[in-house]
């Protein structure tokens, strides 16, 4: 016999059942906003991404792409790396390679000398730091500090010659016979010097009788290297070209264009670096898209050397130099190393 | 005591009574500036270590502030006031000029002026700069890195948790004493 609700005469167990179906009702909306509650919050979290994993998430508008730029087609690539030399300096600034092909490395406060094979020979220590270097026949090294030029001759007593003055940046030293080239690039001037350290006479100075536009430095990275006959070969980054000067300070001729293909030089000062070859040919090396490229000697481009894969991002102050074999002596700051590149047989 | 003399004695003690609240209101406000100077020369403020920044944009999406505290500044002494600034230049310009379609910035926030031949100046316009580093990225690849990302301090509102900080995946954010808020590239060139 069933209970009966006397007041309202039915089952006593309805009302019971309507009230737990009442609050059943309450608990699943309650439960349904929890859990919407907790799944947005989730969401939130997810999404907020408080340590920058996700990046910026800007438009592709604001994102600066240079990729294309910094591959090489490969069958422009013309060499390939034979050797590596770990300087152990912490700052490398400049490379020469002597008569014997010993290889010369400025860098912290010394000049170290590797023979070919990249075994270390000897150090030369400075008392400052040195910014680039090169060795005479004789086997005398001219290094040029950050003002003035120090001569380390192999056996007799180190000279120091005169500071070049306070806006002075030496960046470059070429020899050539009696001659010693200064590039000073806080002063827009190559120096020609005689080997006892008397100035002969400024090279590159904006002259408009003699048609010379001047060397125009936004960043002190002028280059010079001696070609055959006479020639000196100065870059001129600001005009992103290279020039051809008499000793006496003549502008002969030009070559070079701005361009981020690797026919030209890229970016706002480059070349950076410059060897000529006993072809009469050229190297250059760049910075922004770190590039080192051969061209022949009408400045035409012929290969690349090691395009932007082959250094980290950022890398500036690439030095330069050849041996007699005909190999490529790269000075790659961020490794601190030299790299050397040999050019590729046919069947590479 | 004749009314002249109530009046000059009345006068006589307001001045002193006046003098005396003076003497300890400026007291006072000494003591509040010297406390409040003691206290802002312990103070700290955010800022991005130039040396350290990469420009990945996270300064622009990552601020609370709409838009960014942080800013692109230009040094000057530093800069090349390149023809062809590729902070302001897009990589393959159609034209060296100032033309909407051959510049990087996204939200033409760089003023270009010509100086003499072949000089230019570039400056930043901050009302329109959202700070994501497109021109900081172009600068440093190319140029002299003259352009670069700083807090800027008339609007940082300096939170004890900085969301750039804690966003930034070159941990450039530091906290630089309040006296000198800004970590600017001319200070080492």
């Amino acid at each position: 016999m069933r209970l009966m609700d006397k007041r309202r005469g039915i089952p006593a167990c309805h009302p019971i059942v309507t009230r737990l179906a009442g609050r059943s009702t309450t608990g699943v909306i309650i439960a349904v906003v929890i859990a919407a509650a907790v799944a947005a919050a989730v969401v939130v979290i997810l999404r907020s991404d408080p340590t920058g994993r996700g990046g910026s998430k800007l438009g592709e508008e604001f994102v600066y792409d240079d990729k294309e730029y910094r591959r090489t087609d490969p069958a422009l690539v013309n060499y390939k790396e034979v050797g590596r030399i770990e300087t152990g300096f912490q700052t490398v600034r400049g490379i020469a390679v002597g008569g014997d092909d010993g290889i010369y490395v400025a860098g912290d406060r010394a000049v170290a000398v590797f023979d070919r094979d990249g075994k270390d020979v000897r150090r030369i220590t400075l008392d400052d730091s040195p910014q680039c270097l090169a060795v005479a026949a004789n086997g005398a090294v001219y290094v040029g500090m950050i003002d003035h030029v120090e001569v380390c001759p192999p056996h007799r007593r180190r000279a120091k010659w005169d500071s070049l003055g306070e806006r002075a940046i030496v960046t470059s030293v070429a020899v050539s016979g009696g001659n010693v080239f200064v590039a000073d690039s806080g002063n827009s001037v190559v120096l020609r010097y005689d080997t006892s350290g008397k100035i002969i006479s400024r090279i590159g100075r904006a002259d408009k009788s003699k048609d010379i536009p001047g060397l125009l430095v936004r960043r002190p990275c002028v280059d010079v290297a001696v070609g055959g006959e006479g020639v000196l070969w100065v870059t001129n980054p600001g005009r992103w070209r290279v020039e051809a000067y008499s000793f006496d300070g003549d502008l002969k001729s030009h070559w070079g264009r701005q361009s981020e293909n690797i026919e030209g030089f890229c970016g706002c000062c480059n070349p950076t670096a410059l060897v000529a070859l006993p072809d009469g040919g050229f190297v250059t090396g760049e910075k922004g898209l770190p590039r080192v490229k051969v061209y022949d000697d009408c400045g035409l481009f012929k290969s690349v050397v090691a395009g932007p894969e082959a250094f980290a991002k950022g890398t500036v102050g690439l030095d330069l130099a050849v041996d007699s074999q005909g190999r490529i002596i790269v000075l790659d700051p961020v490794a601190k190393a030299v790299r050397v590149f040999a050019k590729k047989k046919d069947n590479q | 005591m004749s009314e002249q003399e109530k009046q000059d004695g009345l006068t006589r003690r307001e001045f002193i009574r006046n003098g005396a609240r003076g003497a300890m209101l400026v007291g006072l406000g000494a003591a509040a500036g010297g406390l409040i100077a003691r206290s802002r020369s312990g103070d700290t403020v955010w800022q991005i270590d130039p040396d350290k920044c990469i420009a990945c944009g996270n300064c622009a999406t990552y601020c609370v502030l709409k838009p960014s505290a942080v800013k692109c500044v230009h040094a000057f002494g530093v800069c090349g006031y390149c023809e062809l600034c590729f902070g302001f230049f897009d990589l393959q310009p159609a034209g060296i000029d100032a033309g909407a379609e051959n510049q990087l910035c996204p939200t033409g926030a760089i003023r270009r002026r010509f100086v003499e031949e072949p000089y230019y100046e570039y400056k930043i316009d901050e009302r329109l700069c959202i700070g994501c580093g497109k021109c900081v990225e172009g600068c440093s690849t190319f140029g002299n890195s003259a352009l670069f990302l700083q807090v800027r301090h008339d609007r940082c509102l300096n939170c004890n948790e900085c969301a750039i900080a804690a966003a930034c995946p070159a941990d450039a954010f530091r906290r630089v004493p309040a006296e000198r808020p800004y970590l600017l590239k001319g200070d080492k060139h």
